[in-house]
């Protein structure tokens, strides 16, 4: 995956979470499922509230590996949380 | 007025076409002609407010199955507004099905509310949820602490109101299975209990007597304090250790009834209950032990 494909958050995916120590829980309203998720993807999708972002822009605003942010990216898209714009 | 103020002869009678009575909340409509409903609720229900408005919320009936077959194994249903959403049972198991029936009724169609499969009691204006997976020791528990003076608010299901996030009671009989009854009755002599209904699908079967002052004070509300995860085993002593919130979190929501149903609200919910409570796994062996640890919890 390149770094400079641009990111967002789902139009219809309608998202809640909440913090609690380490650990973020994540409601997905379009499909009304709850995942348990580590702090920093649960960032990593408020970063996406705001607006498009590629994962190089991500990596750099939640202090999180480039290797790692794409992982997550990738497995927010299976859960129809996340598209990429390519 | 209050069913243990009807007599035998009246309360047999409203019965007939139908006793309403308060619980929380709720207003059932409790239609029986089987003596087992009637004994049930004598021996139970005393404290009970009846209702004097017509509205009913759930309207509730266990009778006999007609039949030939009724003479030689005699059955009853539970019919929900004419509806039968169970299998008959042995005649001996109708108080039981009533119950089961009532928890039914709430589980599938409250939701104006937060419902999750818990215990709730209160003391010191605390509130402790008991979130029970089968044989954890839930009900026993909950009877224990109830009858050491904690307000029982509900022995099967946590209600939490959608506007304000606190518990709202239903002070109903304490549901107990097989060896529990018998601890129970070991741990305080004087509990009523109804009739035990023998080889349900749960085993025998007995509920106990929620105590009065739980009934009167059934109106007002509590505010969460703890939700405590409990698991008696014989050899464990009398242990509590804090339990991630995140994990809290996706235990509570499993066992709410109606957490999908809520979408997002009941998301909120949870969440806002798990943030404003402290959250713990208990182990325990004795109750005694058990009840000396929450007093300290709730000083």
């Amino acid at each position: 995956m390149r770094g400079e494909v641009r990111w967002r958050l789902h139009a219809d995916a309608r998202l809640r979470w909440r913090y609690w120590d380490e650990e973020c829980v994540l409601f997905h309203g379009a499909a009304g499922n709850t995942h348990r998720i580590a702090q920093p993807v649960g960032q990593l999708l408020e970063a996406l509230v705001s607006g498009e972002a590629t994962a190089d822009n991500l990596s750099e605003s939640i202090d999180l590996e480039l290797a790692d942010v794409q992982l997550a990216l990738q497995e927010m898209r299976r859960l129809g949380i996340v598209e990429c714009l390519e | 007025m209050r069913v243990g103020e009807l007599s035998d002869e009246a309360l047999r009678a409203a019965l007939r076409i139908g006793l309403v009575i308060e619980t929380g909340p709720f207003r059932f409509r409790i239609i029986s002609q089987t003596e087992e409903v009637f004994r049930g609720l004598r021996r139970l229900y005393p404290d009970f407010r009846l209702s004097d408005e017509g509205f009913a919320d759930y309207t509730v009936q266990v009778d006999r199955v007609p039949g030939v077959r009724s003479v030689w194994r005699p059955q009853v249903t539970f019919k929900f507004d004419g509806y039968e959403p169970f299998m008959p049972l042995p005649a001996d198991h109708a108080y039981a099905l009533l119950e089961w029936g009532m928890n039914w009724c709430i589980g599938g169609q409250a939701h104006h509310y937060l419902l999750i499969h818990a215990a709730v009691l209160e003391r010191n204006g605390r509130a402790i949820v008991l979130p029970g997976d089968p044989g954890a020791g839930k009900s026993t528990l909950t009877a224990a602490l109830a009858l050491s003076g904690y307000r029982l608010l509900s022995d099967e299901m946590a209600l939490i109101d959608r506007d304000d996030g606190k518990l709202v009671g239903l002070a109903r009989p304490v549901n107990l299975k097989n060896d529990s009854i018998d601890i129970v009755r070991r741990f305080s002599p004087e509990a009523v209990f109804g009739e035990a209904a023998k080889d349900t699908h749960k085993g025998t079967v007995a509920h106990l007597k929620p105590p009065t002052a739980s009934v009167q004070a059934v109106a007002t509300r509590a505010i969460p304090a703890f939700i405590v995860y409990p698991r008696w085993a014989a050899d464990a002593g009398c242990e509590l250790r804090p339990r991630p919130k995140a994990d809290a979190f996706m235990h509570t929501a499993t066992h709410a009834f109606n957490y999908e149903v809520l979408g997002s609200t009941g998301f909120d919910l949870v969440a806002d209950l798990v943030d404003r409570c402290e959250c713990h796994d208990f182990r325990y062996a004795r109750l005694p032990d058990a009840i000396a640890l929450f007093d300290s919890l709730t000083q």
